[in-house]
């Protein structure tokens, strides 16, 4: 029940916010709809409003069939399957919503071809040259010291917190500070674009420019800080095995809570700018529609450019034509595949029964694969325990009804664990300096392997 | 100053550069003696290569237009020389415009009146 709920919270929102997000972008303004330029009072032609209408229509009907889809989930049992529906949900929500606004964006287009509408034939870019490269507010020593926390963080979980080494938690701390080195680089590829062109007063560029790149700059520096914070106590959380404690799950809520507040204010931040320089803007934006592939991605080979700015949304877009937006592309890909690949997997496990054995003075353990193969001459303190410790997970499966891997008890350290949870009867047992929990696939299985254990050692 | 560059145009890039500069120029977007970007910063800007820029900026320091120099990077002319004429190549190009005008059944004084619009800085 645990995962649903966790997955419930932590997934069902996605779904409400890609719908009034793309619902929101979807309305005519700023002389844009669906992605496509559309200038003044066309934006109330009969033929966009139907665009539009038709839009509305097609977004309701989604989001009323991704609303729903989810409840039957509750009344399912396995955990595999639970998973694996929401990761596939998800991914439905994401992209679903897309597919209405592509479509619109296509009819928009055709449209303005149909009527002689697109402003000319040619694709010109716009360029500011008085202050080109001018613009440049990131400085290392701005993040250095987010930066220092992160990478000292990491060392300090390498080398051994608290006299213990730790892979795990190498791996974990590790990662979060290798965000806020990506944070920094972010910063300073955004910082390099280039200048946008609002007005034929090169000032007025000028300012528009230093204003946008001074609030990428200061958002990045804060979400570096907010990382690096959260990096150095993801130290002390794993530490000291705090993973499920209130410790963790409210520094994590705080952390994403932050994060989310931080892209609110740039949001409303930009929105203040945008109006600021609203009397400035007399360069109308240049058609350059056949460039972005259903409104929202940018293909174009002739520009350099790796970013550029997003026509749905505020931020940035990566220039799929680049080598960075080919790369982004593969990388989105395999991402997306990996997703069914471990859903399969997760099945798998869950419906692959564990099987215990003791076979030529061998105890065997597998699942899938062979798991432990221990020869029972090396086996000591074998002990047949009713109740299990608590125990949680470092590396490896922890489901409800299997456990493999490495976990760690509070009194005992790190130890490896082969088991299924929910049966009654579990064995402990020590070989090499190693402390194992393992279990069969049910009680018998166990309890048959546990007198072969001791039969052998006597 | 905004230069405008088509990428689909047949005119090879380096030239619409040279061709915006020497127009922003003339019309006094670009002063005697300013600082031009760096080949560097305008390639980046553009989003092309730093050789079609370089480019561009040769051939606009030939023309007489701008100065470079290592240290202080590109300028535009402080003063520029006056020959009085068109060179051969604009003097080419003027022909063709002419042609074309005439073949398009433009009048000589519709044709005079768009070059004083032009020459008064002021085309639209």
């Amino acid at each position: 029940m645990a995962v649903k709920i966790i997955m419930t919270v932590c997934l069902y929102p996605v779904v409400f916010l890609m719908y009034f997000l793309l619902k929101n972008e979807g309305q005519p303004k700023k002389g844009m709809a669906f992605g496509a330029m559309l200038t003044g009072s066309r934006l109330q032609e009969p033929e966009v409003v139907e665009v539009v209408k038709a839009y509305n229509r097609q977004m309701n009907l989604l989001f009323a069939a991704l609303v729903f889809l989810p409840l039957p989930v509750f009344f399912i049992p396995w955990e595999s399957i639970v998973i694996s529906f929401w990761m596939l949900w998800i991914l439905a929500a994401i992209f679903a919503f897309v597919i209405p606004f592509a479509i619109a964006n296509g009819k928009i287009k055709a449209v303005k071809r149909e009527k002689g509408w697109k402003k000319g034939e040619d694709a010109l870019t716009a360029v500011e040259i008085k202050h080109a490269g001018k613009v440049r507010l990131v400085r290392f020593y701005q993040f250095a010291a987010p930066c220092l926390l992160s990478a000292g963080a990491f060392v300090w979980a390498l080398a051994g917190f608290r006299g213990e080494r730790q892979e795990a938690l190498g791996i974990a701390v590790g990662s979060m500070a290798f965000v806020t080195f990506l944070i920094y680089f972010m910063a300073v590829w955004m910082d390099s674009q280039k200048t946008k062109v609002i007005s034929t007063d090169s000032e007025a560029n000028l300012g528009y420019a230093r204003a946008g790149k001074n609030l990428w700059k200061n958002l990045w520096m804060w979400l570096a800080w907010i990382n690096a914070v959260y990096a150095l106590c993801m130290l002390f959380m794993l530490d000291a095995n705090w993973q499920l404690s209130d410790f963790f799950f409210w520094t994590t809520a705080l952390y994403i809570l932050a994060t989310i507040i931080l892209l609110l204010l740039a949001v409303k931040k930009r929105r203040s700018i945008d109006a600021a320089y609203k009397d400035k803007m007399d360069v109308e934006p240049v058609d350059d529609d056949d460039k972005w592939i259903w409104g929202m991605l940018y293909y174009n080979p002739k520009d350099k450019h790796s970013m550029v700015e997003k026509r749905v949304g505020i931020g940035t877009t990566m220039n799929m034509a680049t080598p960075a937006g080919k790369g982004l592309a593969v990388f989105s890909g395999l991402a997306l595949l990996s997703l069914p690949v471990l859903c399969v997997w997760l099945i798998l496990l869950e419906f692959t029964p564990i099987q215990l054995s003791v076979e030529k003075n061998l105890l065997v353990a597998s699942q899938i694969r062979e798991e432990y193969r221990i020869p029972v001459t090396l086996i000591e303190n074998v002990t047949l325990l009713e109740e299990l410790p608590k125990l949680s997970k470092v590396s490896g499966t922890g489901m409800e009804e299997l456990r493999k891997g490495t976990f760690r008890i509070p009194e005992e350290g790190k130890c490896q664990v082969f088991m299924n949870p929910a049966n009654s009867l579990f064995i402990r047992f020590e070989a090499s300096g190693v402390t194992y929990y393992m279990s069969g696939y049910d009680d018998e299985e166990t309890m048959a392997v546990y007198e072969e254990l001791l039969r052998l050692s006597r | 100053m905004i230069i405008y560059l088509n990428d689909d145009s047949d005119v090879p890039v380096f030239r619409q550069i040279r061709d915006q500069i020497v127009i922003g120029i003339s019309e006094g977007r670009l002063l005697p003696g300013e600082k031009l970007p760096t080949v560097r910063a305008l390639a980046e800007e553009i989003g092309i290569n730093s050789m079609t820029v370089n480019k561009a900026y040769q051939l606009l320091k030939q023309e007489g237009y701008i100065l470079t120099d290592k240290r202080n990077g590109a300028r535009v002319r402080a003063t520029f020389e006056n020959k009085g004429c068109l060179s051969g190549e604009a003097r080419e190009q003027l022909r063709r415009i002419i042609c074309e005008a005439k073949i398009n059944g433009m009048s000589e004084q519709d044709f005079m009146e768009e070059c004083g619009r032009y020459w008064s800085g002021k085309p639209e």
